[in-house]
C-alpha cells in the first residue's frame, strides 16, 4: 500500500507506532494481529526485529560495515543463530537484488546511492518479515535507479508474500501498488 | 603517568641496592645525609675527616664481623676516585646479597694500583695494563695535574647497577700519595712495585667514612650509640637504610607533585574523551534510529558507546605501555652511565595493573554522559 503524503505531517509519528518505536497516548496498534501496546519495551524490540523491516530514504546502513556486516547485524537482533547457512542466504538476496559480489565487502561509504538502497533492501529482508515499512526509499534516487529499486521491491514482496506499506510524496509511483492513501485523510488531530 | 610512577619505584628501588650489603656507615660527625651520600653514592665532600686509629678501634668491636675503610676525595676525568683497602672487595655486596665479581683482573696490590667499575672502563675504554693519571680535587678538568702520579689498571669490575661502577678504586695509600710534595713523591716510587703490607711506612693519616658488618642485625642500635656518643673523636654512626628513607621523604614533596601532576593529565584527557564523545552522538541520530529500527533496545546503544569509549581507553593504554618499553629500553645505557640509575624495562607490576583498572574505570564513568545521552534519544524516538 502506498501511502502518500508530505514529511512533517504526521509520517513519521505514524511509522514509529507502526513499528513498535512509540506507544499511543490512547487507543490501541494493532500490527499483523498482535497488540503492540500491550508489549513492553524489550517484547516490541524484539517483534520488530522478527517480523518488521524497515528501509528508510537516506542512512540506511551503517556506513563503516560492509554490506555483509550491516545484514548480518539486522540477523542478530532476531535470533542468535549465525551460520554459514546465513551467509549464503545473504548473498543469494544480494545477487537478487544485483549487487555486485565485488562490493559485498567494501564499506558501505563506498557504495553508490542506487548500491545502498538495494543492499538496505537487502537488510529489511533478512528476517523474512511479514511487513516491510519503506519510509521514502526512492527520494534519494535518479529516475532509472527509482524503476530498479522499485520493479525489485515489489517483485520481492509478491514472491515472498510481504506486506508493504510505501510512504512517500511521489505520487507517480502509485502505478507499483494495489492500493493507495492519502496521509491527510488518515491524520487528523482532535482539538479538545 | 606510568613512566613517572614506574621510575620513582624503580630509582628507589636501584638506590636501595646500593646500601643493602652495609650494616653501619661511619664517619666524622657531621649530617645523615651528607654522610649517605658521599660514602655510598659519592656525591658531594666530607666536610671532615676520621682517624685511621678510630677505624682500628672500631674494627675491634666485638660485634663487628668486618669493617673497611674508604676515603674519598680526587677524580678522575668526571668520575669520584675511592681510596679504600681490599676488605673492600671481599665485604661489599649489593642488591640481594650478591658480592662485587671482577670481570677482568683482580684487587690492587701495589700503591700505584687502581680497580675500576664497569661504567669508568667501559666509557673510557681502559682495560687491564693501562696507564692513567689522577689528579686532585673533583671536576673533569683540573689546575693541579700530577703527571708523575701514574696508576696502573690491575682490574675491571663486572657491572653493579650501583655507584661502584662509576668509580675509580685504588689503596688508602696510593690516595695519599697524590697530595704529597714532589720530594716525598719521589721517595715512593721507589717502592711502587712492592706490595703493600701492614709494615709498610705509608699508614693512611685520614680517612672519610668506615662501613661496617656487623654479626648480627640486633646489636646495630647499641652500636650505633656507642660510636654517637664517644668522646675521643666527634664521629657518627648511620644505619643506610634508615637514612635512605630519611631523603626519599625529603623529597616526598617533588614527587608527590610528579604524581599529582601526571594523574590530573589523566584526568583532563578523560574529559576530552567524554566532551568528544558527547558531541558525536548529535551527530550519529541517524545510526541509532536506524538501530532502533532493526531492533536494538535503547540499552544495546547505551552500552555500545560505553564499549567504544572502553575500547579507545584500552588502544591508548597499550600504546602507553609500549612506547614506556621502548623508550625505557632506549634511554638504559643512558640513565645507567650518567646517573648510575639501572632501570630495568619490565614494566608490568602489581601496581601497574591496578593503575590501569582505576583508569578503566574512570573511563566508563567518564562516557557517561555520551552513553546516557544516546540511551536517551534511543528511547524517545
Amino acid at each position: 500500500m502506498l501511502i502518500h503524503g508530505y514529511s512533517g505531517s504526521g509520517k513519521s509519528t505514524l511509522l514509529d507506532l507502526v513499528c513498535g518505536i512509540s506507544l499511543p497516548n490512547t487507543g490501541s496498534v494493532c500490527v499483523l494481529g498482535e497488540q503492540l501496546n500491550k508489549l513492553n519495551s524489550r517484547q516490541r524490540d524484539k517483534y520488530r526485529a522478527l517480523h518488521i523491516g524497515y528501509i528508510f530514504q537516506r542512512f540506511n546502513l551503517i556506513e563503516y560495515l560492509n554490506a555483509i556486516d550491516n545484514i548480518k547485524l539486522a540477523h542478530h537482533f532476531a535470533s542468535k543463530a549465525n551460520s554459514s547457512a546465513l551467509i549464503n542466504h545473504i548473498k543469494e538476496l544480494l545477487t537478487t537484488l544485483n549487487v555486485d559480489s565485488a562490493d559485498w565487502y567494501r564499506p558501505i561509504s563506498q557504495l553508490s546511492v542506487g548500491q545502498q538502497q538495494r543492499v538496505g533492501i537487502a537488510r529489511a529482508l533478512i528476517n523474512k518479515p511479514r511487513l516491510i515499512i519503506a519510509d521514502e526509499p526512492t527520494s534519494s534516487l535518479d529516475q532509472t535507479a527509482i524503476e530498479n529499486f522499485m520493479s525489485l521491491l515489489i517483485s520481492i514482496c509478491e514472491k515472498q508474500g510481504t506486506t508493504l506499506l510505501f510512504v512517500s510524496h511521489d505520487l507517480s509511483l502509485k502505478k507499483y501498488f494495489n492500493s493507495s492513501l492519502a496521509l491527510s485523510d488518515i491524520n487528523q488531530l482532535k482539538s479538545n | 603517568m606510568f613512566g613517572v610512577g614506574y621510575v620513582k619505584e624503580q630509582a628507589k628501588a636501584s638506590f636501595a641496592s646500593s646500601v643493602s650489603g652495609v650494616d653501619l656507615i661511619v664517619g666524622a660527625r657531621t649530617g645523615d645525609m651528607n654522610l649517605l651520600l658521599y660514602s655510598v653514592f659519592r656525591i658531594g665532600k666530607a666536610t671532615s675527616n676520621m682517624s685511621w686509629n678510630s677505624y682500628n678501634k672500631l674494627a675491634q668491636e666485638p660485634m663487628v664481623k668486618w669493617s673497611f675503610p674508604i676515603a674519598l676525595g680526587d677524580s678522575h676525568r668526571g668520575y669520584r676516585v675511592l681510596g679504600t683497602t681490599t676488605d673492600y672487595f671481599t665485604h661489599l655486596s649489593y642488591a640481594q646479597q650478591q658480592p662485587l665479581i671482577f670481570a677482568a683482573g683482580d684487587k690492587f696490590g701495589r700503591i700505584f694500583d687502581v680497580v675500576v667499575g664497569a661504567e669508568v672502563a667501559k666509557k673510557l675504554n681502559y682495560q687491564i695494563n693501562d696507564n692513567i693519571t689522577l689528579s686532585h680535587g673533583i671536576g673533569s678538568t683540573s689546575f693541579t695535574h700530577h703527571d708523575d702520579m701514574v696508576f696502573r689498571i690491575v682490574g675491571i669490575l663486572a657491572p653493579t647497577g650501583t655507584p661502584v661502577d662509576q668509580t675509580l678504586h685504588v689503596s688508602l695509600q696510593g690516595l695519599e700519595a697524590v697530595h704529597l710534595t714532589k720530594q716525598q713523591r719521589n721517595k715512593l716510587l721507589l717502592i711502587r712495585d712492592k706490595r703493600i703490607t701492614a709494615h709498610s711506612s705509608l699508614v693512611p693519616q685520614s680517612i672519610t667514612a668506615v662501613m661496617v658488618g656487623l654479626t648480627s642485625r640486633m646489636g646495630v642500635f647499641q652500636l650505633q650509640r656507642k660510636i654517637n656518643s664517644n668522646t675521643d673523636e666527634p664521629l657518627m654512626a648511620i644505619l643506610p637504610g634508615v637514612a635512605l628513607s630519611e631523603l626519599w621523604q625529603m623529597m616526598s614533596v617533588a614527587e608527590n607533585t610528579l604524581a599529582l601532576v601526571s594523574i590530573l593529565v589523566v584526568v583532563s584527557t578523560l574529559f576530552g574523551l567524554s566532551a568528544m564523545l558527547l558531541a558525536s552522538i548529535r551527530e550519529r541520530q541517524q545510526e541509532i534510529k536506524l538501530l532502533r529500527v532493526i531492533g536494538a533496545s535503547p540499552f544495546f546503544v547505551y552500552f555500545l558507546i560505553e564499549l567504544e569509549a572502553l575500547f579507545i581507553a584500552v588502544l591508548s593504554v597499550l600504546i602507553a605501555l609500549t612506547a614506556l618499553i621502548v623508550s625505557l629500553t632506549v634511554a638504559n645505557d643512558f640513565l645507567l652511565a650518567e646517573y648510575g640509575l639501572s632501570i630495568g624495562s619490565n614494566v608490568v607490576s602489581v601496581e601497574i595493573i591496578e593503575s590501569i583498572g582505576i583508569i578503566l574505570l574512570l573511563t566508563v564513568l567518564a562516557a557517561f554522559p555520551p552513553s546516557f545521552k544516546a540511551f536517551y534519544q534511543a528511547n524517545r524516538k
